[in-house]
């Protein structure tokens, strides 16, 4: 009951804090749109995404890792290998599987693409492309579990890693930090986003698959 | 009443709802719940604001920071959900009340 | 704004803070998670409504795919009391 009283105070607070904000526009759009021909795409969130504000998506590509490094700290062993597959699965969902896998590849390739001219990118199409691990593995697929861990944990820092190595690079020819140069920014962020993808999209799918139980056989024998 | 400010308000309620939740509901999975409930009102009104424009676009900067936020909130999400479901195999428990086995 | 897409941008507001309710006080935790995979859903219409399609694709991926998996999981497992050996 009082936690209701209590929610209610601080609902009429929040919405009278919304209704008095001052009533004349504000943002960064401007500012934003005079930079657009220096990004080296054509869609404004892109450019702030990638370039204007490199830096805080390079820093949330790290959290991501943080993240997925913790799941796979909860059980014994920091790779995959000790995840059962799940047993094989009725024919309407292998079959469904085998007909959207290559859709939602396909999907995830265009969103990465048509980043650069319009909604779309990087997190889009990592997001995509991990719902997709995760059906192949729903559908009995062995998918990440039968990767090399080497394999495993590069594809995961892959994007964080390829972000650095820009930054460095830049740094290393004389640009400012993450400052990309107008010239080269759209191949650039292309390669960036290419290898955020593919982490992101292993990222997703490692965060659910990582959270099954072990192998049980493969668990006495750890240290 | 504007689009911008409705959306604005529904996304305090959510949050106002979600809190309550986190304070109040016993199951772990539906604090975490509320929690994203939270979240969600808070990613309402920067998107609200956002649209509060003089330009007839929307401002791309809060765009952009919701954007990863999503993400990094689904993975925040999955590593609460690793931790309950370990603390629920050590301790038999669905909440955190404390009273212990 | 026209009166349809006021009557929308409502219906899509009401739903929502009914979902959110709903999803915190069904009995059935199987259920709460459903609420909230809808619950998504409708976030992704409310961005698409905000003018906002990046983050529209990101949540109806997140939303429908991944955080259903997740909680749904989840939940099979901890909605069993102790004692119950897992399968």
């Amino acid at each position: 009951m009082y936690g209701i009283l209590l929610a209610g105070a601080m609902a009429f607070m929040l919405l009278d804090a919304v209704r008095i904000l001052p009533s004349e526009p504000s943002g960064l759009t401007g500012v934003v749109d005079s930079q657009m021909a220096n990004s080296g795409v054509e869609h404004p969130v892109t450019a702030v995404l990638l370039n204007f504000r490199g830096y805080d998506t390079w820093l949330e590509l790290g959290v991501l890792l943080l993240a997925v490094m913790g799941v796979l700290l909860f059980q014994p062993g920091t790779d995959l290998a000790r995840v059962q597959p799940l047993a094989r699965s009725d024919a309407v969902l292998r079959l469904a599987t085998s007909l959207l896998l290559p859709l939602a590849v396909l999907v995830a390739g265009y969103l990465l693409w048509i980043g650069k001219y319009a909604a779309g990118g990087a997190f889009q199409a990592g997001v995509v492309l991990g719902a997709a691990l995760i059906l192949l593995w729903l559908s009995g697929n062995a998918t990440l579990v039968i990767l090399p861990p080497h394999g495993f944990r590069l594809i995961l820092v892959l994007g964080f890693c390829a972000f650095m190595a820009v930054a460095v690079g830049l740094l290393i020819a004389g640009q400012g930090w993450l400052e990309l140069p107008p010239s080269q920014a759209g191949s650039l962020i292309l390669f960036i986003e290419a290898c955020a993808t593919l982490s992101i999209a292993w990222t997703m799918a490692a965060l659910i698959i990582g959270l099954q139980p072990p192998v049980s056989g493969k668990q006495e024998g750890g240290p | 009443m504007t689009q911008e400010l409705a959306y604005s308000m529904t996304g305090m309620l959510l949050f106002s709802i979600g809190l309550f939740g986190v304070f109040f509901v016993p199951h772990i999975l539906r604090r975490l719940m509320a929690m994203n409930v939270m979240a969600v009102g808070v990613f309402l009104l920067l998107i609200a604001v956002a649209k509060r424009n003089a330009d007839p676009n929307p401002d791309p900067v809060p765009h952009a920071m919701l954007l990863t936020g999503i993400v990094v909130a689904i993975s925040a999400t999955a590593f609460a959900v690793g931790l309950a479901r370990k603390f629920h195999e050590v301790s038999g428990e669905t909440d955190l009340d404390g009273e212990g086995p | 704004m026209t009166p349809m897409a006021w009557a929308l941008d409502g219906a899509i507001m009401i739903v929502m803070i009914v979902l959110a309710v709903r999803l915190l006080l069904v009995r059935d935790l199987y259920r709460a998670v459903i609420l909230f995979v809808v619950f998504g859903l409708f976030m992704a219409l409310a961005w698409v409504r905000l003018e906002a399609p990046d983050i529209a694709l990101a949540e109806a991926a997140v939303g429908a795919g991944i955080t259903g998996v997740l909680l749904l999981d989840a939940a099979k497992k901890m909605s069993r009391g102790r004692g119950e050996e897992e399968p």
